[in-house]
């Protein structure tokens, strides 16, 4: 039992405004990743949670429990930093132990959990060391092991993969994964990279400028996205938006990998010229000029040396959003509107 | 509401612990720099003598006395030369010297001619003093017996008030120069090699390599162990006080040892306490230039 | 062409050697003296030419040192101030250099520039003052006065203040969470990770308070309170007859600690200084 909530968190530093007014509610045992790009409160709020930072106004309550008060070391929280943070002139061991003394856990119960937590992250050899003489990626264990051992209720996570080269990130991100599983803890986890939000995360927080965008499932975020900030923030290439032909300066979206090099039956087809293609592999990244503007397309068909297309886009792809960039609903009238504007479906 | 009383409690908590822990120190910093301070120039405003219990106020007086004596003339140029001649010479010798083991000629013997020259300077100036006492001895000193042996006339040495002053500073130059070596040779092996090879990409010789390079590179810390040689030079005392008392003829009696004698000996404490005010505006100034070309040169690092 | 510039190099490398043979000569040699000197006898010290080496080792100069000055007594002296200095001044100087380096407080400006102004004002314009707040005080001729000027040691706050602010922030925010106290983490990772640091301060002020011949002068006048740098001081006055060889063994009982610390650690002792002089 262990979730966490947020109820009309301020945070400023003199006269600037980090956060304004932020209301979250972290569900218990769930995997929350809190994303955005730098700047956005994500580590405020995660500093906030801990202790290490103080709160301007507002409550934060751990299992309905007010801990505006309770210090880091008392709210039972275990966090792994960007950096690691491990003592320097301790060994593997001492690190891990350090918590476990200043609670004060009687020495066979120390022994048994730092001998199980090694274990689980395959540290055993390495006890005796120091972080200095360890790579990156045993720091990294050793950082995990630390606050594993203490048996928290809630992991917090401070963008713990950042440091490391991308085959050791795409590892540790599956051993995460599985960790979260195992332990059935409420896991709040901070980063700035959409990839790793996506792939971990049972529950994402968009944050933006110290608001929060949208929280959903990752699957919700992506298919349902409630702004253009969102729409654009997951997925890669951006969502294409066509601005300034739609009425009521609405603007039009719709997903890379959801344009086709041709004509579609029920959405709008526009031609197109191929820029630039980018070869990925299994897909190919076109960059298409229209006659409003660029679009890119994300596709498994090659189109060899064609230059000339008929791009299309199924109106059940479509987002549209209004002049304040907020979804609105794609009802018939937008899809006539959308018609009208780009040409109907093929004949 | 609630919040942000606890916050500041926190808060005023962390304060506190701030102020705890700099307590001790600040207490005896106080005791021993800033009420010194204040009382050495309250002070210098007072006649009497070591004893009296209620001095009498003299305003300037002591000041006066000091300007117009012509022995503290002399003691203020004694100290002034001495200082030019200790600073020029030991920043020369330490930069040719830290210049010359930093090359890669015969690299074991730098790493035993750094060790030697250092030795000095953890020795006690007392040891060193009588130690020059007997090598400049006027009868049976070892420097004598050399030059005459080389052929060259004794020189006086400490017996002249022409060269005592001269061989005061020696004695000095010989004690700090491994310190200065060691200092400035750590500038050198800061600046990165990739300027020395870009410098012998254009083909450049080795004399304006040292000039146009290596010198301006370093002028920082000439800088800043020029301002710590001439501080040092100011407070000179122990080895007056072993070598040569301040004679013969008041020749080497600089600031430090002026303000002993008078506090200590000729019991004037007012007119001591002048001198120290005079010691600290020197003191004062020197800081002072350093700070001011220092943030004008800070655009190497 | 080759074979010129081979035996020039080679001429220059010799040139080079012999220079720096020559500064190492300059360097040692009047060490040597002094010890050649110590064991001479005082007929031999006066003896033109001179000698290089004591015919014989003259031990008996040592104990006419004893018996002609106080050494015991300067020895202890010199050792109880130093040992007190070097331990108490950790006590104030860690708990000052963290809460600069570590704590947010309004006076922290202030308490920061008392700590350059001590840095900047040498013990030569504050020794009068001193001198007269001790006579007053009745603290003449105690250790207290040889011992506490010493031991707020500003130039140890700035130096470990550097060290400390170097320890990331996130380390001390881990403890925090680890639940450690404020104490605890100052005894377990700031003092750890600032290790070398408080080696080069101590060995800096055993050094420095070793040598002290000032400080010592002007507070004590008694006997029982005078360390050994003015002990030799003395031998050197009390001594009419300038017993030379007398006066160097006294010299080389003051000089040999230090001589032997610098050869245990000679690397270390040279990188303090370093230190110190580089800030």
């Amino acid at each position: 039992m262990s979730s966490i909530s947020l109820r009309n968190v301020k945070k400023s530093y003199g006269n600037e405004v980090v956060i304004e007014n932020l209301n979250l509610e972290i569900r218990d045992g769930s995997f929350t990743v809190l994303v955005g790009p730098s700047g956005c409160g994500k580590s405020t709020t995660l500093r906030m949670i801990t202790g290490l930072e103080t709160l301007s106004g507002g409550d934060i309550f751990i299992d309905d429990t007010r801990v505006n008060d309770v210090p880091p070391g008392k709210r039972d929280i275990s966090m792994v930093f960007q950096n690691y943070a491990l003592y320097p002139t301790m060994s593997v061991r001492e690190n891990i132990e350090f918590g476990l003394t200043n609670k004060k856990i009687p020495k066979e119960e120390r022994q048994r959990r730092i001998s199980d937590v090694c274990e689980i992250v395959g540290l055993t050899e390495y006890l005796d060391r120091k972080p200095a003489n360890l790579s990156g990626g045993q720091r990294q264990r050793v950082a995990l092991a630390r606050a594993m051992v203490k048996q928290p209720k809630v992991f917090m996570m401070d963008e713990p993969l950042s440091n490391l080269d991308a085959k050791l990130r795409t590892q540790m991100r599956v051993e995460l994964i599985n960790m979260h599983k195992r332990m059935g803890t409420t896991f709040v986890y901070v980063t700035h990279d959409q990839v790793e939000a996506m792939s971990m995360a049972d529950d994402i927080v968009l944050m933006n400028q110290g608001k929060i965008v949208q929280q959903s499932g990752p699957k919700e975020l992506y298919h349902n996205p409630n702004c253009i900030y969102t729409a654009q923030f997951v997925g890669s290439p951006q969502t294409n938006i066509l601005d300034g032909q739609l009425p009521e300066k609405m603007k039009l979206g719709f997903r890379p990998e959801k344009v086709r090099l041709h004509p579609v039956e029920a959405g709008i087809n526009i031609p197109a010229s191929i820029q630039t293609k980018e070869m990925l592999g299994s897909e190919i990244i076109y960059s298409l000029q229209t006659p409003y503007g660029v679009v890119m397309c994300k596709s498994e068909e090659d189109m060899e040396d064609a230059v000339k297309v008929t791009m299309g886009v199924e109106f059940s792809s479509m987002y549209l959003f209004g002049a304040d960039t907020v979804r609105l609903p794609f009802d018939d009238k937008a899809r006539a509107a959308v018609s009208a504007v780009f040409g109907g479906p093929s004949k | 509401m609630r919040g942000t009383t606890a916050l500041s409690k926190t808060e005023r908590q962390e304060r506190l612990k701030g102020y705890l822990l700099a307590a001790p120190a600040v207490v005896l910093l106080f005791i021993f720099t800033v009420y010194p301070l204040c009382y050495l120039i309250y002070r210098s405003l007072f006649g009497g003598n070591l004893i009296t219990k209620d001095p009498k106020f003299v305003g300037l007086e002591n000041y006066t006395s000091l300007l117009e004596s012509k022995d503290f003339h002399q003691v203020l140029s004694n100290t002034l030369i001495y200082t030019a001649v200790t600073v020029v010479l030991t920043m020369v010798l330490a930069v040719v010297i830290a210049a010359w083991l930093n090359s890669k000629k015969n690299r074991r013997l730098n790493e035993l001619v750094q060790t030697c020259i250092f030795t000095p300077h953890i020795i006690s100036m007392v040891s060193v003093s009588t130690l020059f006492l007997w090598l400049m001895d006027s009868k049976n000193g070892l420097l004598n017996i050399l030059l005459n042996a080389l052929g060259f006339e004794s020189f006086p040495f400490l017996a002249s008030p022409d060269t005592a002053l001269f061989s005061v500073a020696l004695v000095t130059i010989w004690k700090g120069l491994g310190y200065y070596v060691l200092l400035i040779m750590a500038a050198l092996q800061n600046i990165p090699t990739s300027v020395y090879e870009a410098a012998e990409m254009d083909d450049t010789p080795a004399l304006k390599t040292f000039f146009k390079i290596t010198l301006p590179m370093i002028s920082p810390t000439i800088l800043f162990t020029s301002v710590v040689a001439t501080i040092a030079s100011f407070k000179v005392f122990d080895s007056i006080s072993v070598m040569t008392g301040g004679g013969p003829l008041n020749s080497t009696n600089t600031l430090v040892y002026y303000i002993y004698e008078y506090a200590f000996r000729y019991g004037k404490p007012g007119q001591a306490c002048a001198a120290g005010v005079i010691l600290l505006v020197f003191v004062c100034v020197i800081t002072y230039v350093q700070f001011q070309v220092s943030k004008t040169r800070v655009h190497y690092q | 062409m080759k074979e010129r510039n081979k035996t020039l190099d080679a001429g220059l490398r010799g040139l080079d050697c012999v220079g720096k043979l020559l500064l190492i000569l300059i360097m040692a040699f009047p060490f040597f003296w002094m010890i050649s000197t110590a064991f001479k006898t005082l007929a031999e010290t006066l003896a033109f030419p001179p000698t290089m080496l004591p015919e014989s080792l003259q031990w008996v100069n040592f104990t006419d040192v004893f018996k002609t000055i106080s050494v015991g007594v300067y020895l202890r002296n010199s050792i109880i101030v130093c040992v007190f200095v070097v331990i108490l001044q950790y006590f104030i100087i860690v708990p000052a250099a963290y809460s600069l380096s570590k704590y947010e407080f309004r006076a922290k400006p202030a308490f920061f520039a008392l700590v350059m102004l001590g840095q900047m004002i040498p013990m030569q314009i504050t020794f009068l003052p001193v001198y007269f707040m001790f006579s007053k005080m009745g603290m003449m001729d105690t250790y207290s006065a040889l011992i506490l000027p010493f031991i707020s040691n500003p130039f140890g706050i700035f130096l470990l203040r550097q060290y400390f602010m170097q320890v990331p922030g996130e380390v001390i925010e881990a403890a925090r969470l680890d639940n450690a106290s404020d104490i605890k983490i100052m005894f377990k990772i700031m003092m750890p990770m600032a290790k070398s640091a408080l080696i080069t301060l101590g060995l800096l002020s055993f050094i420095s308070n070793w040598n002290n011949y000032f400080w010592p002068l002007i507070m004590t006048s008694q006997e029982a309170r005078r360390t050994l740098p003015i002990g030799i001081a003395l031998l050197k006055d009390a001594d009419n007859l300038q017993r030379w060889n007398l006066i160097m063994a006294g010299n080389l009982l003051l000089v040999l600690p230090m001589l032997g610390l610098y050869i245990v650690a000679s690397k270390k002792i040279r990188n303090a200084f370093v230190y110190s002089g580089i800030k």
